[in-house]
């Protein structure tokens, strides 16, 4: 970013506030063993004579239904939701911008087929296709059942499956006038390859675009985990998502209300951060924005 | 107009039927069979048993093979019969869909009316107090998650004050015990709904409000009411209408996830349970149809910006 599109950022107040506020929430994720150490306690380890605590010392929100400690979940819970979240949006803006400079570079029908499709799957209702998805069994296509990785790389899959529509439609727009300019011309006229046009000319230039349109996805991507989790499809206890703890609170919410408070604020105040930071992005990396302003 | 219809019709039609074939494949590959589940229930099943319930249903078949016999049913009307519910599919999904309709609709016209109200009015005063609060409830339904929003409202309605039931179908007849069961979920789905319409007619509104002819119907001395609704809405109304038609897909998505938590009998708690249960006739069929909604949807909104603005007719 230029001085200028930095300053622009520093000027969206929340969207500076959201750089912090998601920094602390992954700076205390990755911090979760230490405070699990100063705590004196895991949140893996069921204690049947601990459970639904009210907040205290030594359990700051207090435990859950198998007296496991809340606070602890919940962080350990915001490394597989926060890890999802990123590499799922990262992975389905890679297909998203592989798909948009395909579709801008060979035009005519594999634009019209790629473009078609991405109209399909945005008209559809998403998530009754992802539970058909998230309930394939890996064992029928030979993968190893119940391994974690697994279910991580599959959550992952699956939300990039949908994912890469947005992007590819950004990357393919601000390819396709890229192409249109001199510069893409004349690289084109010197003999450079496709590729070569495609990375060395159109690729930078579409970056900001891209890094937006990702910002933006990323808070719907962690939205979906958390759905897909708390639908039972995603990630499996126990290992903690914060979708899949709201699940086991919600049965039990006549008897642990706040178990089903925490983590649903914790999805809102990362989603609405990331979505803040979005915002941010494009309006600092927008260059009408000063004189829009002016 | 016809021909637009008609293309957008053949359009629908090829997405259902790629749709359903897409679906056919992975429902394959889920584990288990009915078969697997029908042994599983009784023990005296024996190998050769399941060998001939396979050949039964043509569970030995190829996939394309089954497929194949599944498409050619289902253009004759034939979607099967469902497992779970031993009944045919299509009866169970009529019964689940009204249920879904009398969720969705509502919830639709609530959050269309809530959201262009709260839009317009944001949009006549940019940057009020109304209009930040109007971009603040924008952002967090965008940002809030259904089923949270829903267990927020049970633990307020139902577990604090015990006004309303925390969830369920309606336990006795009449329309008030109906209404008291749909109060909930219907008021997810609007608040999530809602923020979408605010903020696309706050955008829509505050460019509409800029256009020349505002200031000449002003310079005529028309009201501010006038000049609000009758010069400003219509031309803002078609990107409400697309954003609204874009929306419906999300909707439908979420009403999926409100039906969940509140187990209300709609497609969406029927979908999941037909796909968790292998009842594959349903789990397809309910897909399909939910897809068909939301092209008829979007299909229903290219149709109302015809109406609304001439020049989209060609």
């Amino acid at each position: 970013m230029t001085g200028r599109a930095w300053q622009r950022f520093l000027g969206h107040h929340a969207a500076v506030a959201s750089v912090f506020l998601l920094a602390l929430i992954a700076a205390s994720a990755l911090a979760a063993p230490l405070i699990a150490a100063a705590l004196g306690h895991d949140p893996f380890t069921p204690d049947l004579f601990k459970r639904f605590e009210a907040a205290s010392p030594a359990h700051p929100l207090g435990t859950d239904e198998l007296g496991r400690d809340l606070l602890l979940r919940l962080l350990y819970g915001a490394r597989v939701s926060l890890a999802v979240g990123l590499v799922a949006a990262l992975v389905s803006a890679v297909i998203g911008t592989a798909v948009g400079l395909t579709a801008a570079w060979f035009g005519g029908a594999v634009d019209a087929a790629l473009m078609r499709l991405a109209d399909g799957l945005i008209a559809l209702p998403s998530l009754p296709l992802l539970i058909v998805l998230a309930a394939v069994d890996p064992a029928r296509l030979g993968l190893p059942r119940g391994a974690m990785w697994f279910d991580l790389a599959r959550i992952v899959l699956i939300i990039a499956v949908f994912g890469w529509v947005k992007v590819a439609r950004i990357a393919r727009a601000s390819a396709l006038s890229i192409l249109r300019r001199d510069y893409a011309r004349a690289a084109v006229a010197l003999g450079a390859s496709g590729g070569r046009v495609l990375w060395r000319h159109v690729a930078p230039n579409l970056a900001a675009h891209v890094t937006v349109a990702s910002t933006q996805t990323v808070g719907a991507v962690i939205l979906l985990e958390s759905v897909l989790s708390f639908l039972g499809l995603g990630i499996q206890p126990p290992l903690p998502s914060w979708g899949n703890m709201l699940a086991s609170a919600q049965e039990l919410v006549f008897a642990a209300p706040m178990a089903a408070v925490w983590p649903g604020m914790m999805i809102f105040l990362t989603v609405v951060a990331t979505n803040f930071i979005g915002d941010g992005l494009a309006d600092a990396l927008d260059p009408r924005a000063d004189i829009v302003k002016a | 107009m016809l021909r637009l219809i008609g293309g957008r019709l053949a359009q629908a039609a090829i997405t259902l039927a790629l749709l359903s074939f897409a679906t056919f494949l992975l429902i394959g590959l889920m584990p288990g069979d009915p078969i697997d589940l029908a042994i599983a229930g009784d023990p005296r099943l024996g190998a050769e048993d399941a060998a001939r319930l396979r050949a039964l249903h043509g569970l030995d078949q190829p996939l394309l093979a089954r497929y194949w016999a599944w498409a050619t049913g289902a253009l004759q009307g034939q979607f099967g019969f469902s497992r779970l519910f031993a009944r045919p599919a299509a009866e169970v999904l009529g019964d689940a869909l009204l249920a879904s309709l009398a969720l969705l609709l509502p919830a639709t016209i609530l959050s269309a009316a809530i959201g262009v109200t709260l839009g317009i009015l944001a949009a006549r005063r940019p940057r009020s107090g109304l209009d930040y609060t109007v971009n603040f409830i924008a952002f967090a339904g965008v940002s809030l998650p259904s089923f949270w929003l829903g267990i927020l409202l049970v633990i307020l309605f139902a577990v604090t004050l015990g006004w309303l039931p925390a969830g369920g179908p309606p336990d006795a007849p009449g329309i008030v015990p109906w209404l008291r069961h749909l109060a909930l979920p219907m008021a997810t789905l609007t608040v999530l709904g809602l923020a979408s319409y605010a903020r696309q007619t706050r955008a829509a509104m505050m460019e509409a409000l800029r256009d020349p002819w505002i200031r000449t119907a002003r310079a005529k001395g028309a009201g501010e009411r006038a000049v609000v609704l009758r010069h400003a809405l219509p031309n803002a109304a078609v990107p409400i209408i697309t954003v609204a038609a874009l929306d419906f897909a999300t909707l439908v998505s979420g009403a999926l996830v409100t039906e969940a938590v509140f187990a209300w009998p709609g497609m969406g708690k029927t979908i999941y349970d037909a796909i968790l249960g292998n009842d594959y006739n349903l789990a397809l069929l309910a897909l399909l149809l939910s897809a068909a909604v939301t092209l008829a949807a979007s299909l229903a909104a290219d149709i109302a910006q015809i109406a609304i603005d001439p020049r989209v007719r060609t």
